[in-house]
């Protein structure tokens, strides 16, 4: 990480410099911080807010009788996770993608993965689960793409129906091979 | 999609008022809980944030987008940008739709690799800092299946259009 953030920040500095916009560059350093905070916050109380709507559905046991639905599929994904809750959380992670609730995923998801660390043994390793996770919520399998979809009815398209049956058939595809792959990596290879 | 989070804190809500459990008490603690969760993540975020916005004002984008105008290299360049950033992909989706019509090929093409694959480098590495992990190598998956998806959308696109 230290090599890559180092390298790229270097090649932007040297970039504007090599250019003449070295003066635009620095003037935006002093309100990068300030955008930077912005967007931090902004994910913070989204975080914040769902984790507290999340706990009381949690409470309420809303979340068991949705969890349901995928419960045989993340039991499929996740062979060797035998906790009933993790599973729960887990299959509450695919049905928010499922339906296009794109930013209450990611609350649950680090749920999902306090429990993960709770039962590892080698805690600072990477473990195939944690990754399977991850594959998940990049290739998130959705029904409602609900963002693209009306921003593209906002600028006049004509075949918005062509193009949510293509955006369901690949991120179908894309999350099984995706899945596939990653299930039968080697991940003693890593470590 | 609204009205479907509504509905879910509705039905939560009502449930909890007629089990009589402490829906309040429960909200609190998530509360809670959720600060602690973002501020384990929050140098992550703050570092990257800072990254996005230097590549963005260090004018690269502009200078590559200006140099080749075509819509192969605004596709080529949608796709690489994609991994890294969510928003920048975002803006050069909105730029297709304004220069090249918003039913055209090129369009369409970005507004896929918008929506089928996720900024999988920034999500793999806020999953480690959380976890403590520091194996870096393995970002390279993360891009893979990018690549996946966009070979899919390009096969896809081809048999439809």
């Amino acid at each position: 990480m230290n090599i890559i953030w180092s390298s790229l920040m270097c090649f932007c500095v040297v970039y504007a410099m090599f250019t003449g916009r070295i003066d635009e560059l620095i003037n935006s350093f002093f309100s990068v911080g300030e955008n930077a905070l912005k967007t931090c916050v902004s994910v913070a109380c989204i975080i914040i807010l769902f984790n507290g709507v999340f706990n009381v559905a949690l409470e309420s046991g809303v979340i068991k009788k949705i969890s349901f639905l995928f419960k045989k599929i993340s039991k499929l994904i996740f062979k060797d996770v035998n906790d009933e809750d993790v599973l729960d959380l887990i299959s509450m992670n695919i049905t928010a993608s499922f339906l296009g609730l794109g930013i209450a995923t990611t609350p649950i998801a680090f749920k999902v993965l306090e429990k993960f660390n709770d039962n590892c043994v080698e805690k600072t390793k990477l473990n195939k689960n944690v990754f399977l996770l991850a594959c998940l919520n990049i290739t998130g399998f959705t029904i409602f793409p609900l963002t693209v979809l009306s921003i593209r009815a906002k600028w006049g398209s004509n075949i918005g129906f062509l193009v949510w049956i293509i955006i369901i058939i690949v991120t179908f595809f894309t999350s099984l091979i995706s899945l596939i792959i990653v299930r039968n990596m080697k991940y003693e290879l890593f470590n | 999609m609204n009205y479907l989070i509504s509905l879910y804190i509705l039905i939560s809500l009502f449930i909890c008022l007629v089990k009589k459990k402490d829906a309040y008490m429960a909200f609190s603690d998530g509360v809670s809980n959720g600060i602690n969760i973002s501020l384990k993540m929050f140098k992550v975020l703050f570092c990257f944030t800072i990254l996005i916005e230097c590549i963005n004002n260090c004018g690269i984008i502009e200078d590559v987008s200006n140099y080749f105008s075509n819509d192969f290299i605004d596709i080529v360049l949608g796709m690489i940008i994609r991994p890294f950033s969510s928003s920048s992909s975002m803006a050069l989706m909105l730029d297709g739709f304004k220069c090249a019509g918003v039913d055209s090929l090129e369009s369409i093409v970005l507004s896929l690799v918008y929506c089928c694959s996720d900024s999988s480098i920034y999500v793999l590495i806020l999953y480690f800092s959380y976890l403590d992990i520091k194996n870096i190598k393995s970002i390279k998956y993360g891009i893979l299946i990018n690549v996946i998806s966009y070979i899919l959308i390009l096969f896809f696109v081809f048999v439809f259009f």
